[in-house]
């Protein structure tokens, strides 16, 4: 076996002899102001998205568990953190966002994506409309080609300031049930006021902090933002209360999978530049109806165009474990390929998604999936594989 | 998994892939290292080949998984597979704890016991490891 073990950021197997992985070389790439305080809680790091990033703390299993019974808490200082202000900047991201950003309220976050004339993702994006500012978070490894977007669109006379605030407003989130209860504990404010993809600004540790409950484990949660020297102090905070509650620290290992049991996209994998949110099955996070914003044209007219194929979510029917880029068939005919596969702790199986073309992609369909060169039986299901229980 | 200094038995031959083989009694069995178990993480699937299968050396035999990925095997000798460990299969978490015993995976009639040779000693194996093991 050939231990080349990491997550990628672009579809790709890992371990295979012939594989050919490319890693930054540890030395060049970005630490967390958290990169020696995960050394110390014993992690596993990795290179992702151009950052040394935690895998895990000694197992991904136990973390996932963890999210899923209890809470956990994670270092999300590598993603995109880009303010705008100026008294353009709502019209001006409202004409690259699918999102309408003028009936998007105060203290809401939209899920959205900056998109191309083709309707292609560039990247995934939250949006957080504040009182004079709005917050855009994008995913780590496309800080470039975000910022290049946005200030590329930025026309004369417009009032709009674009910064890059990745490193001077740290973000970490909290996650699992517990998470409530375990982080109103060290928090002034009432977090039962931020309901489902709204934010606040609370205090913890003596700082002012923005909260939303948000996240990517399908869970209950929150993801916080804090100024650099109150990052620190918050998690050492949470990690000290959560040892009682058998609380602790999660890695990238274990939101990989909770994000692929809840079915949620992945930037590289199920969203590229030759995907649309339609064919991702994000249509509700596209309105098509308000004005004009950059892919529209090409969106509306996706379903005959070189866009045609769907994202479908399967279950192994064996033991099998999928992996990305295997091969996806349908009565002997290639239909398409994984974009993200595992083993879902949750369900004690082999699950993935992928696009096929669209016709194949009803649930009940039973497909082929290639796996070290064999087929394994798998069978389309509607997504997602775990919803968590109701409250 | 709890970070523990791998340790490697002195009567085995290692393949760089990290494989171990134990030739006794005109059979090679195979597993793998403690170094490779720590690297993987959570094991969760293993697939092997049925007895009567024949392998060849540095050929894959099987697959494993671990939480994170998918991994192949490779035969550490050229023969044919006289025994399989279905308890593993059945629960590999065993080989996270007990990668040298209860672990093992397939038990080969080798075609060629030479072939040994071309493995490392615990010695060579573990300067490969110092070079990274890869």
């Amino acid at each position: 076996m050939c231990l080349n073990i990491g997550i990628h950021d672009n579809p790709s197997r890992a371990g295979f002899r012939d594989a050919k992985v490319t890693h930054t070389p540890m030395a060049d790439l970005h630490k967390t102001p958290l990169n020696a305080r995960h050394i110390e809680l014993g992690a596993k790091m990795v290179p992702f998205a151009g950052w040394e990033m935690p895998l895990h703390y000694g197992s991904i299993l136990a973390e996932h568990e963890m999210i899923r019974k209890r809470a956990g808490i994670f270092d999300l200082c590598h993603m995109t953190r880009v303010r705008l202000r100026g008294d353009d900047a709502v019209a001006f991201l409202d004409r690259l966002l699918p999102l309408d950003m003028l009936k998007l309220e105060k203290n809401r976050v939209g899920y959205s994506f900056l998109c191309d004339e083709r309707g292609g993702i560039i990247d995934d994006v939250t949006v957080y409309k504040a009182d004079d500012y709005i917050l855009l978070v994008a995913n780590g490894v496309n800080r470039v080609p975000v910022l290049d977007w946005l200030r590329g669109h930025v026309e004369g006379k417009m009032d709009v300031e674009i910064e890059d605030v990745t490193d001077s407003m740290c973000m970490i989130a909290i996650q699992g049930p517990m998470s409530e209860s375990l982080f109103q504990t060290m928090t002034l404010g009432d977090l039962k006021s931020i309901k489902y993809y709204h934010f606040g600004i609370l205090q913890a540790s003596g700082a002012r902090i923005l909260v939303s409950r948000t996240g990517y484990t399908g869970e209950d949660g929150f993801e916080i933002y804090c100024g650099l020297m109150y990052l620190k102090p918050i998690w050492e905070k949470f990690i000290a209360l959560g040892k009682a509650a058998n609380c602790g620290p999660a890695g990238l290992g274990a939101r990989d999978i909770l994000r692929l049991e809840a079915a949620m996209p992945l930037y590289g994998h199920e969203l590229t530049l030759d995907t649309t949110p339609s064919m991702a099955g994000l249509d509700k996070f596209v309105d098509y109806n308000k004005r004009e914003f950059i892919g529209r044209t090409s969106m509306m007219h996706s379903t005959n165009s070189e866009f045609s194929q769907r994202l479908i979510c399967f279950t192994m029917l064996d033991g099998s474990i999928p992996r990305a880029e295997a091969p996806i068939s349908y009565e002997g005919m290639t239909i398409g390929r994984v974009t993200s596969g595992g083993f879902s702790p949750s369900l004690k199986v082999g699950i993935g998604m992928g696009y096929v073309d669209a016709i194949k992609g009803e649930p009940g369909t039973i497909l082929d999936i290639e796996i070290h060169n064999k087929p394994h039986k798998a069978k389309v299901i509607k997504r997602p594989f775990y919803r968590r229980p109701k409250a | 998994m709890s970070e523990k200094t791998p340790a490697f038995p002195p009567d085995l031959r290692y393949a760089k892939s990290h494989e171990w083989a134990r030739f006794a009694e005109g059979e090679v069995t195979v597993g793998i290292t403690s170094f490779a178990v720590s690297e993987m993480g959570d094991i969760v699937h293993l697939e092997l080949p049925g007895p009567g299968t024949a392998v060849s050396q540095g050929a894959s035999f099987g697959v494993i998984d671990s939480v994170k990925a998918s991994f192949d095997l490779y035969s550490p000798v050229s023969g044919t597979i006289t025994a399989v460990n279905k308890a593993v299969e059945n629960d590999p978490a065993t080989i996270s704890t007990q990668p040298y015993a209860n672990g093992w995976m397939i038990r080969i009639r080798p075609d060629n016991p030479g072939e040994l040779d071309a493995l490392m000693d615990v010695a060579a194996y573990q300067e490969h490891l110092a070079g990274g093991g890869h």
